[in-house]
């Protein structure tokens, strides 16, 4: 027996007979034990021999000269005005540098311009990573003075791996910046591994990966952040007979066996697609962070899901006074219930740090009302700390002016009257800050309540003191403990005052 | 009593010493040393000196001085010798010389790993320069990978994770495959048959991509004693190898005791090897003394726990459940976090007693054992030093008691301890070459940078070349440019496991409680036999009821239960000739060796109750049949010698001879019992011969059936004895095995296969073989 036929009798299921009509799993025609079949193409000669690729509307086929041999691309170029969906590609020209700041990684300290950038997406025989997975198309995309151009480097065999790959250094070299969709993890991981096999070094520029920014702002209210939904979803645009990603690798395949590349224009279309959208959604994410509440980068007002959730990046970053803002103003434009509370959650937070850091001011502002805009809100938030109090009557007699989150969990009880968090929230902020142990305890008692009858409802038993909680009752026990503590303290009140207060005042 | 008083105890109780074939004493041996060799880095030297290590042994002086020269090395020297600083030396003194350098540590298993890291750290905290040592493996953090790939100066892994983990991912490793000074190959001795022979190519490949990012690492290999140390450390790496076995370590007095257990009925059965153990063992434990049992199989590990528990918890006053506690099981299907638990309690001395299979053989630090317990003969004589290296490391009395169970190898060694403990111990075989091994890595080695024309990849260029156009036809490779490369979406690694022929293990899901939990896992094949439904499945002593075995989920449906018997699954081989190679005489019967496809499938099992063993009840198993497609080295009788027998008389005689081949031919071989299987078909489909088949377990063979082929004669002479001399009357586990009773027509078959009998036909019993002529007429 010969190396391969018993390298295919080796193969699982091999012996069985084969039931008839069942497929040998041969590719029909090709013999055993002939060398193997040379296919045309290579990276040859001024003319480049080998296939054409397909033609369309607009686009433009060219070779381009690299160290390493001439490489074929297309290029069309994408007027500003064009629209990718609602979104104007322009609109990526105006997001001012501060919009960008606020979508790259926090510690990048880089001024990233669309102007010099470039929107590189990749098409690849594998979605692994690993050496073996090839970019056999790469699609770049940047802005010149006529409009948004696409360049697709590709590869028309392997052997010209080398020349796509100097070709797209070239490109690299002639930018500031990068910008993909998840091209983090994937794409630029994998061309940097495709440089390093072909002994090649990339330039590592600024990159502003746009998936962990859409997915900070559309998360909350969509289940897939993919380019292809968010195109939907966001610029409003439907595909038509796009190819399916996952389709992509073995149509390259079998262009490589068969030479034609008819069936790729798919592809090439598919990828051209993204680079554009993905310009859009840069576009539309950059007007966006930079400024929630005016932006219309799709012609509309964001929504409030969207004020929302840029007020969280915001928080993140530490812009307090802007993330209130914006919680405020995505509450008002109105989004689905479980977010109304998270926005709530958030802006309650979000003051309560605002306040806290005023405290902890050496001198103390003048109050002012509060609830209007950040600003004032920080300034009424101010008081004369924990130890203002001590040795007097406090929470009568030398009230400070409530935190700010106080207001904003008031509203929040009175709009929602399910979420236990606000209650807790004020029961601390009345037993600990503003030492109204009465209140205190009406808040723990209110919470105790919402928490029973959510039990009733669910049809479990009603829980009492002291009966033995399970994990489920969790948040139950710690109420009734919060309860006792309070009462206890209420019980000693007036005995022992100064020391109550001051070990009260280190509680939570 | 302390273990010398014990072991005085044993020499005067006459019960005891009646079954002991074998009591030898290895004297105490002083240290020899070498010096620090000229041109170690002197710090080194000095973060030595206060570690207390004044001065090295004679095989570590000539093994760093080796490594020094530029020399790869193979360092063979027994358990606790201090091997480990034969290689760490040369590795940090090339860090401290040259600070990019990069050395890369293979175990083959996880706990070796964490292990080595934990020495290592203990010795370059003294040493005042920044040397980064980390496990690289599937349980390492992804935060903390990058930084190990940058900066790790010693990367620490198993062969499994370079194959899937790291060689696929080359170019994030380029630090380390540009400045790979050393490759560590610790246990190389474990690197044998199917497994060694994937990780020979796996260490193929990485030395395809050291030579692509231009260097070009020594390999430091270190081996438990084997025949064939250099030659296996050769073929494993392709590289000349230095031997170095010119040990200096110090040793105490070992005791190495063989037990072969009584008689106990009159046909001449044993008593059973657990049983035996259970009591050599208790021996010990009821005196404190800390004692490893190594039992064979998981089953067996978790029968022996099971008893030693019981031991434990009545032999003290009263019952103290403690005690028991502090006896614990050890094997592969356990959890990583409750074998690390079990290997502290062994060294700080909380766990008394460990019953494990051959998991614990390896270096895995668990301190200083007094006692190793050995219910059955491990199967190879590497096996038994190691396992008994366990027991005794440098200093006081140890004791290694080598329990003989009823199968036939285990006989012959007991009548024939000198094979053990004075003959030489096996060659390790590998078959890197192995077609389906080739393949597979040569897949893998497309992945990871594409093939030139001309390359050879183990075999010749041309060879490779086939190979590599094969692919061409399963369309995985695309050849172009002059150049081989991947092309399919497929990650190649991932499909092929280096350890078993299935990459897929079945995990073991107890429902007892609502919150379901797994509790282990189990390969493929012993998810056929230990985890078919309505199986009894033993994990740390308790039993599981298995109430569904999803065949294609892998998993299997477990509930706690009590009850008093465990389970035995039947397999079913069945075994047809593909093509044959090779022809020759034996006698008046006829030896072939060729290509075989083999199916089998588990039928039945016995439900066998604890303690009496005696059959309760069986059960069906409904399991898609498994095939492989190995090599195989045949027996036929022709009709004249067939027709010497009643018929029933000739399937006696097959199935014996196919027994003592089976048990006694790993010997011959120096292979491992496992490697190797038997089966008889009383009519083979091509020839209507009556045959007996030795074949591989492996798919495309190994190598063993072709020297079994080789050594026929001999082994069936070996056979011939052991059959003659058995004890017995007609036949028991120990010669023909355990269902046959055929003992004089085993020998007569044998006889006449070595040509010691006339093949003169007996006409009265011509009858029967011309069975399938009549049928041919028909």
């Amino acid at each position: 027996m010969n190396l391969r036929d018993r390298l295919r009798l080796m193969r699982p299921g091999a012996g069985r007979a084969p039931e008839p009509g069942e497929p040998s799993g041969e590719p029909v025609g090709e013999s055993l034990g002939k060398p193997a079949r040379e296919l045309p193409g290579g990276p040859t000669g001024p003319h480049l021999p080998g296939p054409s690729l397909p033609t369309e509307t607009g686009v433009e086929q060219r070779v381009a000269e690299t160290a390493c041999g001439p490489v074929v691309y297309l290029e069309q170029t994408f007027p500003l005005d064009h629209r990718q969906g609602r979104v104007a590609l322009a609109s990526c020209l105006d997001v001012p540098s501060h919009g960008w700041q606020r979508l790259l990684p926090r510690a990048a300290t880089v001024a990233l311009d669309a102007r010099e950038a470039v929107f590189v997406d990749l098409e690849t025989t594998g979605l692994g990573r690993g050496t073996g997975t090839y970019a056999f198309l790469v699609g770049i995309g940047r802005f010149t003075g006529e409009g948004f151009r696409v360049r697709q480097y590709f590869m028309r065999n392997y052997p010209e791996e080398p020349a796509v790959l100097a070709a797209v250094r070239a490109e690299l070299e002639d930018a500031r910046s990068l910008i993909t969709f998840n091209g983090r993890t994937f794409d630029w991981p994998l061309l940097e591994t495709r440089a390093t096999l072909n002994r090649m070094r990339l330039p590592l520029l600024p990159h502003l990966d746009l998936l962990h920014p859409a997915r900070r702002v559309w998360r909350p209210v969509t289940d897939s952040c993919s380019l292809g939904h968010l195109e939907t979803a966001v610029l409003g645009l439907e595909r038509e007979d796009d190819v399916p990603g996952a389709l992509i690798p073995q149509l390259y395949f079998d262009y490589i066996r068969s030479q034609d590349p008819a069936p790729l224009a798919g592809v090439f279309r598919h990828n051209r697609l993204d680079i554009v959208s993905m310009a859009a959604v840069a576009g539309y994410l950059g007007q966006a962070a930079a400024a929630p509440l005016d932006a219309a980068p799709a012609g509309t007002p964001l929504s409030g899901a969207e004020v929302y959730a840029l007020g969280r990046l915001l928080f993140d970053r530490g812009a307090l006074d802007e993330a209130i803002v914006c919680f405020r103003e995505a509450l008002r434009r109105g989004m689905p219930h479980a977010l109304r509370r998270e926005a709530y959650r958030w802006l309650a937070i979000a003051c309560r740090r605002v306040s806290l850091a005023s405290r902890q001011r050496p001198e103390p502002v003048p109050g002012a009302a509060a609830g209007h805009g950040a600003q004032a809100g920080r300034a009424a938030a101010v008081d004369h700390g924990p130890t203002a109090g001590r040795g007097s009557e406090p929470a009568h007699a030398a009230a400070p002016a409530p935190d700010l989150h106080v207001a904003v969990l008031h509203d929040w009880v009175r709009e929602d009257g399910v979420s236990t968090w606000p209650y807790v929230e004020l029961a601390k902020y009345y037993e600990h800050r503003a030492r109204d142990l009465e209140a205190a305890r009406a808040w723990t008692l209110k919470a105790i309540d919402l928490v029973q009858r959510r039990r009733m409802l669910r049809g479990l038993r009603p829980a009492a003191p002291g009966w033995p909680a399970g994990a489920a009752d969790r948040e139950l026990e710690e109420l009734l403990h919060r309860l006792r503590r309070i009462e206890a303290k209420l019980a000693s009140r007036g005995l022992r005052w100064d020391r109550m207060t001051a070990q009260s005042g280190m509680g939570e | 009593m302390n273990l010398a008083q014990v072991l005085d105890w044993l020499r005067g109780d006459p019960a005891f010493m009646a079954n002991v074939t074998h009591w030898e004493v290895l004297p105490a041996r002083e240290a020899r040393y070498g010096g620090f060799p000229d041109g170690l880095d002197e710090r080194l030297i000095a973060a030595l000196k206060a570690r207390g290590v004044r001065d090295l042994y004679t095989h570590q002086t000539e093994a760093v001085a080796a490594a020094l020269a530029g020399k790869s090395t193979v360092v063979v020297t027994p358990t606790a010798s201090g091997k480990t600083m034969c290689y760490n030396l040369p590795v940090l003194h090339a860090i401290l010389q040259e600070p990019a350098s990069r050395a890369l540590y293979l175990f083959p298993t996880k706990a070796l790993a964490q292990d080595q890291v934990a020495t290592l750290k203990e010795l370059t905290e003294r040493l005042d320069v920044d040397i980064q040592a980390y496990v690289y493996d599937g349980d390492t953090p992804a935060s903390l990978r990058p930084h190990i790939r940058q900066a790790g100066h010693i990367v620490v892994t198993n062969p499994d994770m370079l194959h899937t983990g790291i060689l696929p991912h080359h170019t994030r490793w380029v630090r380390l495959f540009e400045n790979l000074k050393y490759v560590i190959i610790d246990e190389l001795h474990t690197y044998r048959g199917v497994f060694g022979s994937h990780v020979a190519n796996v260490i193929r490949r990485l030395r395809r991509i050291c030579q692509f990012y231009g260097s070009n690492p020594q390999f430091l290999c270190s081996s438990a004693t084997i025949a064939n140390p250099k030659e296996l450390a050769e073929r494993l790496t392709g590289v000349p190898m230095e031997l170095i076995d010119n040990n200096g370590a110090p040793q105490g007095e070992r005791h190495l005791i063989v037990y072969n257990p009584p008689v106990v009925t009159r046909d001449g059965l044993r008593q059973p090897v657990l049983q035996a153990a259970r009591q050599v063992a208790g021996r010990f434990l009821r005196h404190d003394i800390q004692t490893i049992v190594f039992a064979r199989s998981r089953l067996a590990t978790e029968v022996l726990l099971t008893y030693l528990k019981e031991d434990m918890a009545r032999g003290a006053r009263g019952v103290t459940t403690k005690r028991a506690e502090a006896i614990r099981g050890y094997r592969g299907g356990y959890l990583p976090n409750q074998r690390r638990e079990i290997e502290r309690g062994l060294r700080s001395g909380e766990v008394l007693g460990v019953v494990s299979t051959n998991a614990l053989e390896l270096g895995i630090d668990v301190g200083q054992l007094n006692v190793c317990v050995m219910a059955g003969y491990p199967g190879t004589i590497a096996s038994t030093w190691q396992q008994a290296g366990r027991a005794g490391r440098r200093q006081g009395v140890s004791v290694a008691v080598l329990v003989a169970s009823s199968a036939p190898l285990d006989q012959y060694i007991a009548t024939h301890p000198e094979f053990v403990f004075g003959g030489s111990p096996e060659h390790a075989l590998i078959n890197p070459d192995n077609l389906m091994i080739l393949v597979s890595h040569i897949k893998c080695a497309a992945f990871e940078l594409p093939f030139r024309d001309g390359e050879a990849f183990g075999i010749d260029p041309a060879g490779t070349e086939e190979i590599l156009s094969y692919l061409q036809d399963e369309r995985v490779v695309h050849h172009a440019g002059g150049q081989w490369h991947w092309m399919s979406e497929s990650f190649p690694a991932n499909d092929i496991s280096l350890r078993s022929a299935s990459s897929e293990n079945f995990v073991i899901v107890d429902t007892t409680d609502p919150q379901h939990r797994v509790i282990g896992e189990t390969d493929r094949l012993a998810a056929m036999t230990m985890l078919h439904t309505h199986a009894i499945y033993i994990h740390e002593g308790q039993q599981y009821l298995v109430d569904r075995l999803d065949w294609d989920e892998h998993r299997a449906y477990v509930h706690r239960v009590d009850v008093d018997y465990y389970t035995d699954a039947n397999l079913a081989v069945t075994i047809r000739v593909l093509d044959t190679f090779r022809s020759d005489a034996q006698g008046p019967l006829e030896k072939r060796f060729g290509e075989v496809m083999t199916a089998w499938r588990a039928t039945i099992f016995k439900k066998i109750k604890l303690y009496t063993h005696e059959n309760v009840g069986w059960g069906e198993i409904h399991l898609p049949e498994d095939q492989m497609h190995t090599a195989a080295c045949w027996l036929e009788v022709p009709e004249a010698v067939a027709a010497r027998f009643k018929p029933d008389e000739l399937q006696s005689a097959m199935v014996g001879t196919a027994h003592l081949l089976e048990a006694l031919a790993p010997v011959f071989l120096m292979c491992d019992p496992k490697d190797l299987r038997a089966t008889v078909e009383m009519r083979a489909p091509q020839t209507q011969r009556p045959t007996i088949y030795l074949y591989d377990a492996y798919p495309g063979g190994i190598g063993l059936a072709e020297k079994a082929y080789d050594l026929c004669t001999a082994l069936l002479d070996a056979c011939l004895q052991q059959v003659t001399r058995c004890a017995c009357e007609d036949g028991c586990p120990a010669c023909v095995g355990p269902d046959a009773g055929g003992r004089a027509p085993t020998v007569r078959l044998l006889r006449a296969a070595l040509g010691h009998e006339p093949a003169a036909p007996v006409p009265a019993a011509a009858g029967p073989a011309e069975e399938p002529d009549r049928r041919e007429l028909a």
